[in-house]
């Protein structure tokens, strides 16, 4: 059955003492793919486990493929294909021994497809997990996350400590992956590039709050960036300029173009700009 | 819950090779030694100690949080170490059993209250430290759950030593503990009522707390 969101999130609020996720709402449509960005302590992995109902919410409502994420967690980890940062199999495990485990974890394990995976990533299937290189290990917790045919994958900061070209392939799959209409990706990451390559959706998380969250093609042809010196600055109203980096010499603001006067010159803003921009003005 | 069983297995198999070799050496001198019963009961002990030592490396591994994103609920993740504790409670009480029956047919002739005591202390020996660290493992983590647990060994410890004095010094209690006790029998149903009990709460309360843990 197609779900028409793959996750919607209202209002989700959990507090810590030094630390608080505040009215969180985010709906990713089934086929998309979306990326949670935000500096490091932003809040990513506190929402991903509150999705995943690893902690518990302190308010809000979470339905993930249209289901309560709360109500039979285990039957709905059947869809989902999850990879965390900072989780481990046992060191002692081999790649082979996973696929028997997750032969009789999961209803839908598809063994060829694992090994297939494996061989494609080149991932060894006889070593041991606490022998693999980092890339290696998050290379087989993709392998398990997609050999049982998820539906939805999330991902939390599943390219970190990557060299580019394993980020590259990686990234790949995910785009392979949604060639599905059905299949959805969640991905959180503080490299912004990975995430503008792939997501048609991005979602910006700072201290806690989300700042934005829009399709990616829409925030490029919303934002702008102007080149100006610092005396010209008066001209733009405070409640139009979204981000500045002033120098002695120059400035450059975000704007939302529809509030640049002619004139100026405007330079195109890549995402990770635009994140940077917005939550140093925040700051 | 056969994946969860089955991943316990390989690392029994990778981590607890010492406990692997012992084991059938501790069987084989106990079956055969006169110094029998603690030779025989040893075993019992390391076995019991062998899924307290999993859920402590699946802690340090990662695995307690890798493991939430599987499809199983929490009440199947800890039913898994109970699990494994009855198959080596049982796979300890068999060998006893035909170890035990083949020397006294060998060599000392039948004596059933020999047996049931020895099976008994054996059972006694598997179960007690699961029943208590589990839960505690479970709340606290594997190394604060350590000084918790002798902080309950010195309570239980206090306890058996209570029983003893209250015994020698022949209070309306002890005489009534003491009574049971010269009834080996009676004693042993009674005790195994308890066990069966106690294990019984000690698994309700793993899974109410695993069920309330939060895996950051």
């Amino acid at each position: 059955m197609l779900t028409e969101n793959a996750l919607e999130i209202k209002n989700l609020t959990k507090n810590y003492k030094e630390f608080s996720l505040q009215n969180l709402n985010l709906t990713l449509p089934s086929g998309c793919i979306m990326g949670l960005i935000g500096e490091n302590g932003a809040g990513k992995s506190t929402a991903i486990r509150l999705i995943l109902d690893m902690i518990r919410r302190d308010s809000g409502e979470i339905l993930i493929l249209g289901q309560d994420n709360r109500k039979h967690p285990e039957i709905l980890r059947e869809d989902l294909g999850i990879v965390l940062d900072d989780t481990g199999f046992s060191g002692c495990l081999t790649p082979k021994q996973i696929n028997h485990i997750m032969k009789n974890s999961f209803r839908n394990w598809d063994e060829n497809y694992f090994r297939g995976f494996l061989k494609k990533l080149s991932v060894p299937d006889h070593k041991q997990f606490k022998e693999l290189s980092k890339g290696m290990k998050m290379k087989l917790f993709i392998a398990v996350a997609m050999s049982h045919h998820p539906k939805f994958l999330i991902l939390d900061e599943a390219t970190n400590g990557l060299d580019p070209l394993v980020r590259d392939e990686i990234t790949d799959l995910f785009l392979e992956f949604t060639r599905d209409e059905t299949h959805s990706v969640l991905i959180s990451s503080h490299i912004v590039s990975d995430l503008e390559k792939i997501c048609d959706y991005i979602a910006f998380l700072h201290k806690g709050q989300l700042m934005l969250c829009e399709e990616k093609d829409i925030l490029r042809e919303k934002y702008g960036i102007v080149h100006c010196n610092p005396d010209q600055l008066r001209v733009f109203p405070e409640n139009v300029v979204k981000g500045k980096r002033i120098t002695k010499y120059d400035a450059e603001l975000l704007i939302e173009r529809e509030h640049i006067p002619n004139g100026f010159p405007v330079s195109p803003v890549s995402i990770e700009e635009l994140f940077v921009f917005m939550a140093k003005e925040e700051t | 819950m056969k994946g969860l069983l089955l991943k316990d297995l390989y690392m029994i198999k990778s981590y607890c090779k010492t406990y692997l070799f012992l084991i059938p050496i501790f069987w084989i001198l106990g079956s055969f030694s006169k110094a029998s019963s603690f030779l025989t009961i040893y075993p019992c002990l390391l076995t019991a100690m062998i899924p307290v030592s999993l859920q402590t490396y699946d802690e340090k591994e990662r695995w307690s949080c890798y493991s939430c994103t599987l499809p199983y609920s929490s009440r199947q993740i800890v039913s898994a170490k109970y699990l494994l504790n009855l198959f080596t409670i049982l796979l300890n009480l068999g060998i006893i059993l035909i170890g035990q029956l083949i020397r006294m047919l060998c060599v000392s002739g039948f004596n059933l209250e020999e047996l049931l005591v020895l099976l008994f202390s054996g059972l006694l020996v598997s179960v007690l430290p699961t029943m208590f660290t589990l839960p505690l493992i479970f709340k606290l983590g594997a190394e604060k759950a350590q000084l918790a647990y002798m902080l309950l060994a010195i309570i239980i410890g206090g306890a058996f030593a209570g029983i003893a004095m209250a015994t020698e010094d022949k209070t309306e209690t002890g005489m009534a503990i003491l009574e049971v006790l010269q009834n080996p029998a009676v004693f042993m149903a009674i005790a195994l009522a308890g066990i069966v009990i106690l294990y019984g709460i000690s698994w309700q309360i793993s899974m109410k707390i695993y069920d309330r843990k939060e895996f950051q």
